[in-house]
């Protein structure tokens, strides 16, 4: 029997409980994520080794791609929960949110992590909407906890933006049910996903590939692809910090797992060429479009959140290109990208509370006030932009290396690759090098951040061991990544 | 006697003319009474392919359009709008003509693209169709051009009422239960938005959207 709808019943319960014992919220939610992170590692790694396995009455669909992105969402949600406790408890400190409003913190960071994982886990294409939607939901209202203008500006945009995303998306889906019915018969079974990808080349062409073009949109603009990541930007640096983590390092990753299913759905149908172009347009169209932001960015948040438009328009971008190399390093790079943005967001948390801003020109001096977490800043930084010996620099070179043995668009798209990376690098390293080293103000915030070493350091080891040497679990499992995503020539 | 295809053409062409009537009013209290005129429609379309095809989910279909869609959510903007005192949409950037113009003109193309699209519906409506677009680009109107929260809540309101036509004529509309999940998750949007906009009113003391264009680059 799977475990697979543990993960969605564990964040439910939680969530239950911590409104109801409003004193033991964070302890609820931290425990709750812990299990969440024991048994989401070992449904993803049960699901690598094995073939596609229904659960919960087929309800539940998990195969290695599913896998992956539980992994994900199990090991940010732990992070995130984690972390959630000392920051609370320093912006109930500094008045930022009321000792009475903090349950509701927890409850609907529950609830966002229940619904995260039950995006990758639902067989149906129309119950995966639904989750995908629900999380925009609940994590809206986080987004705007602190109530102050910025974040409500931020979560209106976000929700509005999203919502009418997501019913271009819907649209989308209709239309792929529409053409099953039509192939497959009037059933429930219409929006099967086993059923869909078995019998993808019967479906109408020309319908799919409007389909997919509105779900391109639809959960590209939750993705955060350019030109749809407006939003993004805005909802990454105004929320909580622990939710800022959940969006960036978990949930984008969700949306675009839908995007992959309908690729993997319009190429059955239409053949590979048209749903790969379109991504690797996307992809390099994001990368292109983060390089200015990054540049001149006045915030370190901001600056995080644009560097996840770029990463998603990498992942994309990797997937366009396609192959076993290709489509390998982007599952690599999926999660080399949420551990590192995880670590960058949690140190840039910290600091921002003991600065009281977030601005890059008022953060100053970063090794004196805070060594642990300036150090998870400078080094997760020179990891995520993709320089040697971290591992994201191992799954981007797999990418351009795949890029530069593939077709022209491929090449290209590597070129745009390697250009915006190196300026990222350059751009980034720069706005944190400022915000270390130089001298730091005098008027500083109280704010503890226990188990600093931890946060930090665990996953930058882990980037820098999997950047040399990547252990052959992990190895089978973006193979059978890769293996999923593999569509026939 | 006139047949249920032609039915829900005539009820799709009134559903078309509210729409195009929304996009003309200022009052927000009317314009959430065209939502449940909006809605009602919709439960009417539901309930004639139900009665024409006999397909029992249509009834569900109806049934949920009619608790959802034309009672509980205007229930909860029309609450907002008692607490919050607000009563027109103030300086929209577009005239009502000008808005009017728009909006043919956006129904027009609709036409067009879904003559194009060559959609042979589960249900023989041939306006449905593209009223259902027309109305998805109505909504995107709305929400471009009004600066109210509850104006913006609207026009997506109005997309999802024409993605809902689209699949009452497509396909008889989604399997039942992730029907269900689509109405419990526009009802929590709206929830949702409720709440923000409630708190955009405490903090800025209007519900200007106009006031939310800070954050930049």
């Amino acid at each position: 029997m799977s475990l697979a709808p543990l993960l969605v019943a564990a964040p439910l319960v939680a969530a239950l409980l911590c409104a109801a014992v409003a004193r033991r919220a964070a302890a609820i939610s931290a425990l709750a994520a812990t299990i969440t992170l024991v048994v989401g590692a070992v449904v993803a790694f049960s699901s690598f080794g094995a073939p596609a396995e229904h659960a919960l009455a087929g309800l539940m669909y998990v195969d290695a791609l599913s896998g992956l992105i539980v992994l994900i969402v199990a090991l940010v949600a732990a992070i995130a929960a984690l972390y959630a406790v000392p920051y609370v408890r320093n912006a109930v400190g500094a008045h930022e949110i009321a000792p009475t409003e903090v349950r509701w913190f927890y409850v609907w960071i529950q609830l966002s992590i229940a619904a995260m994982f039950a995006v990758p886990l639902m067989n149906n294409l129309g119950l995966m909407w639904v989750a995908i939607e629900t999380t925009t939901l609940t994590t809206a209202l986080l987004v705007a906890f602190f109530r102050r203008g910025h974040s409500l500006e931020a979560a209106w945009k976000y929700l509005m933006l999203g919502a009418v995303g997501l019913g271009f998306a819907l649209f989308g889906i209709l239309l792929t049910y529409y053409a099953a019915s039509h192939a497959l018969g009037e059933a429930a079974a219409a929006l099967d996903w086993a059923e869909l990808r078995a019998n993808a080349a019967a479906l109408d062409p020309a319908l799919m590939r409007v389909a997919f073009a509105l779900v391109l949109i639809g959960f590209g603009t939750k993705a955060g692809l350019a030109p749809m990541h407006t939003w993004l930007p805005d909802a990454h640096g105004e929320a909580p910090t622990p939710v800022s983590v959940l969006l960036s390092g978990a949930l984008l990753n969700c949306a675009l797992y839908g995007v992959l299913r309908f690729h993997l759905l319009a190429a059955g149908t239409l053949g590979p060429s048209f749903s790969s172009d379109l991504l690797l347009g996307l992809g390099a169209i994001s990368i292109a479009v983060a390089v200015p932001f990054v540049l001149v960015q006045h915030d370190l948040k901001r600056l995080l959140a644009y560097s996840s438009v770029e990463h998603m328009g990498i992942v994309a971008l990797a997937v366009g290109i396609g192959g076993p190399l290709g489509l390998f390093a982007a599952a690599f790079h999926m999660f080399n990208h949420s551990l590192a943005k995880t670590t960058l967001f949690v140190a840039a948390g910290a600091l921002g509370q003991r600065y009281g801003t977030l601005r890059l020109a008022r953060m100053r001096g970063a090794f004196e006030v805070a060594p642990l977490p300036a150090l998870g800043l400078v080094v997760g930084t020179i990891a995520i932009t993709g320089a040697p010996p971290f591992a994201p620099f191992a799954s981007e070179f797999g990418i351009a290396q795949a890029g530069f043995a593939g077709r022209p668009a491929a090449l290209a798209a590597a070129v745009v690759l390697i250009a915006g990376s190196v300026l990222v690098f350059g751009g980034m390293l720069f706005h944190v090098l400022n915000v270390a080293l130089r001298t730091a103000p005098r008027h500083l915030h109280v704010a503890s951040f226990p188990f600093a070493a931890a946060f930090v350091c665990v996953p930058l080891v882990a980037l820098l061991v999997m950047g040399i040497w990547l252990p052959p679990q992990l190895r089978e499992a973006f193979s059978a990544v890769a293996a999923v995503l593999r569509v026939a020539p | 006697m006139i047949g249920a295809a032609a039915v829900v053409d005539g009820l799709a062409l009134a559903l078309l003319a509210v729409a195009l009537f929304s996009v003309t009013i200022r009052g927000l209290v009317s314009g959430v009474w065209l939502l449940v005129v909006q809605s009602l429609l919709l439960a009417l379309v539901a309930a004639t392919i139900g009665v024409s095809s006999g397909a029992a989910h249509m009834w569900a279909a109806a049934i949920l359009t009619l608790a959802v869609r034309a009672f509980a959510v205007p229930a909860v903007l029309f609450r907002v709008l008692t607490a919050v005192a607000l009563k027109r949409e103030t300086r929209p950037l577009l005239s009502s003509r000008d808005a009017l113009i728009v909006g043919v003109g956006l129904a027009l193309t609709a036409y067009l693209a879904a003559g194009r699209l060559e959609l042979t519906g589960a249900f023989p409506a041939r306006q449905a169709l593209p009223v259902s677009l027309a109305l998805i680009f109505i909504g995107l109107l709305l929400m471009a051009t009004r600066r109210k929260a509850i104006s913006q809540l609207i026009g997506l309101i109005t997309i999802e009422n024409g993605i809902f036509l689209a699949g009452l004529i497509a396909t008889l509309g989604l399997p039942l239960f992730v029907e269900i999940g689509i109405f419990f998750d526009l009802l929590v949007a709206v929830g949702v938005t409720a709440v923000l906009t409630l708190r955009i009113n405490e903090q800025f003391d209007t519900m200007n959207t106009d006031e939310l264009r800070r954050l930049r680059g």
